[in-house]
C-alpha cells in the first residue's frame, strides 16, 4: 500500500468529519433537523467509504483477495441494512 | 440553543477529553453519562456512542494512516470479525431488555475499573529485534527516534477479540478499543502506537455497522448523537493536546475511580436501583 494512497484515504477521512459535522453544526443551528439528520448518515458513510476506497485500490492492481475482504466487510453492512427494513 | 442542547454539548466535551486522555475513546464515559445525567434510554444513548466514536476515530484515523502507524492489511482482515460482531450486537441491543444492556455496561466498567488501576505499561511489544508473524510492517516513531518492524502472532485470538469487541460496540456503544489495544500489544506483539492506531481505524466502520443497525431500527435520534459528537470531537482534540503534558499513573488511577462509580451506578439501574 503506497504512501500516496495512505495519505489520500486520510484526506477522505478528514473530509467526511468534517463536512458531516459542519452539516450538523448548521442543522442544529439554522437549518432544522433533516439537515442534522443527514450530517449524521453522512458521517456514517466516512468509514465506509473508507473501506470501499481500499477495496477499489486493490481492484486496480488486480489483487483480488484483499479486494474480496473490502467487499465482505460492505457486503455484511449492506446485508444488516436490508435485514433492518423488513422489521 | 436550549439549556439542555448546551449541557449536552459539555457532557460530550468532557467525556471526549477524558477518552482521549486515557486513550479509552468515546463511549465508555459518554453512554453512561447520557443514561445516568441526562435520563436517554439505553439505546438512544448508545446510538449516540456509536456515532461519536465513528467521529473520533475518523478524525484520528486520518493523522494516523498519513503517519504509517495503521496495519492497514490487518486492519481490513479483523475489520470482517469486528463488523459481523457489531452486526450481532446491535441487532441484539434490539432484541435484549434494557436493563441487561445497561447491566452488561455496568460489567465493562467494572473490567475497565481494573485494567486502569493495574495499568503496567511496557510489558507489551517493543518492536525491535526480528519480526515474527504476518502482516509484518514498520513505521517511524519519533518518540524512539527510530524505525519500528513488527509482525503480528496468533491471528486467531485477535480475530476473536475483534468479533468480541465488535459485539461490545453493536450492543453498548462504544468503540471497543479497549479490548483491542491490550491484546494486540501484549498477546499479539504489536507495539503500543500501532496497536491504538490500527484499533482506532478499525473502530471507525465498526462503529458504523453498529449505526446502521441502529437507524434501521430507529433507535438513532439524530439531533442528540449530533450535539454530543461535536462535543466529543472538540473535547478529544482538546484531551489530545493536554495528555503528554499529564502524569500518567496517577490519572489513570484517578480515573479508575470514576469508571468504578459509574459501574456501581449502571449495575444500580440494571437491578432497578
Amino acid at each position: 500500500m503506497d504512501a500516496e494512497f495512505t495519505r489520500s484515504l486520510g484526506r477522505i477521512l478528514r473530509a467526511g468529519v468534517v463536512v458531516s459535522g459542519a452539516m450538523v453544526l448548521v442543522g442544529l443551528v439554522f437549518l432544522g433537523p433533516r439537515v442534522v439528520t443527514f450530517g449524521i448518515y453522512a458521517l456514517i458513510a466516512t468509514p465506509i467509504l473508507r473501506v470501499a476506497a481500499i477495496g477499489a485500490y486493490h481492484a486496480r492492481k488486480g489483487e483480488w483477495s484483499w479486494a474480496g475482504i473490502c467487499a465482505l466487510v460492505l457486503a455484511m453492512i449492506a446485508a444488516s441494512a436490508a435485514l433492518g427494513v423488513r422489521h | 440553543m436550549t439549556p439542555e442542547t448546551g449541557f449536552l454539548f459539555l457532557a460530550g466535551g468532557a467525556t471526549g477529553a477524558i477518552g482521549a486522555i486515557l486513550g479509552l475513546g468515546g463511549g465508555v464515559f459518554l453512554v453512561p453519562a447520557l443514561v445516568l445525567f441526562f435520563d436517554v434510554p439505553i439505546r438512544a444513548a448508545a446510538g449516540a456512542g456509536l456515532v461519536a466514536v465513528i467521529a473520533t476515530s475518523s478524525a484520528a484515523a486520518a493523522i494516523n494512516t498519513g503517519r504509517g502507524w495503521v496495519n492497514i492489511r490487518l486492519g481490513m482482515v479483523l475489520e470482517t470479525a469486528t463488523v459481523a460482531g457489531a452486526i450481532t450486537g446491535g441487532f441484539l441491543a434490539a432484541l435484549l431488555p434494557a436493563r441487561i444492556v445497561i447491566g452488561a455496561f455496568g460489567t465493562l466498567l467494572a473490567a475497565v475499573t481494573i485494567l486502569l488501576w493495574r495499568d503496567k505499561p511496557g510489558r507489551g511489544a517493543a518492536g525491535d529485534g526480528e519480526p515474527k508473524g504476518r502482516f509484518i510492517e514498520e513505521f517511524h516513531d519519533p518518540a524512539l527516534g527510530r524505525v519500528v518492524r513488527y509482525g503480528v502472532r496468533r491471528l486467531e485470538a485477535a480475530m476473536g477479540t475483534a468479533f468480541f469487541a465488535g459485539n461490545l460496540s453493536g450492543l453498548l456503544g462504544v468503540g471497543g478499543g479497549v479490548i483491542k489495544v491490550p491484546v494486540l500489544h501484549l498477546f499479539c506483539g504489536m507495539p503500543i502506537k500501532a496497536a491504538a492506531a490500527t484499533s482506532n481505524f478499525m473502530i471507525g466502520v465498526t462503529g458504523a455497522a453498529g449505526a446502521v443497525v441502529y437507524a434501521m431500527h430507529g433507535e438513532l435520534d439524530p439531533a442528540l448523537s449530533g450535539v454530543v459528537a461535536l462535543g466529543v470531537l472538540a473535547g478529544s482534540t482538546l484531551g489530545a493536546k493536554i495528555a503528554p503534558r499529564l502524569p500518567s499513573r496517577g490519572i489513570r488511577r484517578a480515573f479508575a475511580l470514576l469508571t468504578l462509580i459509574l459501574a456501581v451506578q449502571m449495575l444500580r439501574r440494571s437491578l432497578g436501583r
